[in-house]
């Protein structure tokens, strides 16, 4: 089944991430925005990545990776 | 008799196990879903 | 035996084991995974759920979220006076009531008791739109690793031999040649020794080594150093979870002496 939602753990160690996704999500949103108007970002999803505390890289695929579907699915019960 | 819900017009309907072709009396769809029971489930986390 | 703590605060910890042998770290790795006890979400009583998720989704969810737990109050279920029917010295009881439009957060789990308030309180569960709501009860029990990964408290515990970085005086141009070929910032030519920077970039300098064919360059480990580290999930502190392991592993070699004992 398509991930609907951030899985709560990481699949390969297990780490809690998706406590970190939405604000993940909120930096990397204004780091397109920035992109799009042609500025220097404050900080590169690498980065971001970092200051999370997301170290390897089995974690941070999860992350990266994330496309939320669940607006999509939520009208039907 | 089994509930239903309209799956267009929200409206609850009832129908025989044994109909065949239902539509609804209101709107005519023929999406339905099936109406949860009100017992509690209880179910392990897997 | 030596041991130095590097680093030990918070969830991480970091040793460094001297004078000891891979298999007995290894034993201490294993314990961490499969037997240290904790806490986890197993019983799901669903009232009503209208959200687009299913109810085994949603119960799998609460399932892995992490719970503070205290073994020195808690007992297992099948190890308990109550015979497995459920009594607050085995079980945690949570509920979760909620209706849309918003998100369901592992926060908006409500304990019996404040104790037990979740600590990672923003995993989101499921989203909630408008005329959705979801009504549940939760049952926690401690359970072991080695039953689900969801009662699993250690993550990526992991051991490092200590390596030694060797070069054949005969050919110290070469090498001198090689070094300049290497990225910024990753060895350092002492002399006639190689020394890495940071010990985690080991496997870079395989690459280049494998890369170049030099042959004049060899890395030896020693498996009587370790570099020993590991992360907990949040449910206990990495200090505490160590404690625990060590305790369990104490019981087990005691165990099998007085096994020994009766031959």
């Amino acid at each position: 089944m398509i991930e609907l939602i951030i899985p709560v753990r990481c699949f390969t160690c297990g780490k809690v991430i998706s406590s970190l996704y939405e604000e993940y999500k909120k930096r990397y949103e204004m780091y397109q925005k920035v992109i799009a108007s042609g500025q220097k970002p404050k900080e590169t999803p690498k980065e971001i990545l970092d200051d999370l505390g997301v170290e390897r890289y089995c974690c941070r695929r999860m992350i990266i990776s994330q496309v939320d579907l669940l607006k999509e699915a939520a009208p039907y019960e | 008799m089994t509930r239903y819900k309209c799956g267009l017009c929200k409206k609850a309907v009832q129908f025989d196990v044994k109909n065949i072709g239902m539509q609804c009396p209101y709107c005519g769809s023929k999406v339905f879903y099936k109406e949860r029971p009100t017992i509690a489930k209880r179910i392990k986390s897997l | 035996m030596k041991v130095k703590t590097v680093e030990l605060k918070g969830n991480k910890g970091v040793l460094k084991i001297e004078d000891t042998d891979v298999y007995f770290v290894n034993s201490l790795r294993r314990v961490m995974l499969a037997e240290l006890p904790k806490l986890a979400i197993d019983n799901v009583i669903i009232y009503d759920n209208t959200s687009a998720l299913f109810d085994e989704l949603i119960a799998h969810r609460l399932g892995l979220i992490p719970i503070p737990t205290d073994l020195q109050t808690l007992v297992f279920r099948d190890q308990c006076k109550c015979e497995g029917k459920g009594c607050p010295n085995c079980t945690v009881r949570y509920t979760l009531s909620k209706e849309g439009d918003c998100v369901v957060y592992s926060g908006d789990l409500q304990p019996e008791h404040p104790s037990f308030a979740i600590t990672e309180n923003t995993i989101p569960i499921v989203e909630l739109m408008k005329d959705q709501r979801v009504i549940l009860e939760v049952e926690a029990v401690l359970g072991r690793g080695r039953d689900h990964a969801k009662w699993q408290m250690v993550l990526a515990p992991r051991y490092r031999m200590e390596t030694k970085i060797q070069v054949d005086k005969k050919h110290i141009n070469e090498v001198k040649a090689f070094v300049e070929e290497l990225p910024k910032d990753l060895v350092e030519l002492k002399g006639d020794k190689l020394e890495l920077k940071d010990p985690s970039q080991k496997s870079i300098l395989e690459s280049y080594l494998e890369k170049h064919k030099a042959d004049y360059i060899s890395i030896t480990k020693d498996p009587s150093k370790l570099l020993f580290s590991f992360e907990t999930d949040g449910s206990m502190s990495a200090k505490a979870a160590l404690q625990e392991s060590i305790n369990i592993l104490a019981k087990k070699y005691e165990e099998f002496r007085g096994l020994l004992k009766d031959l």
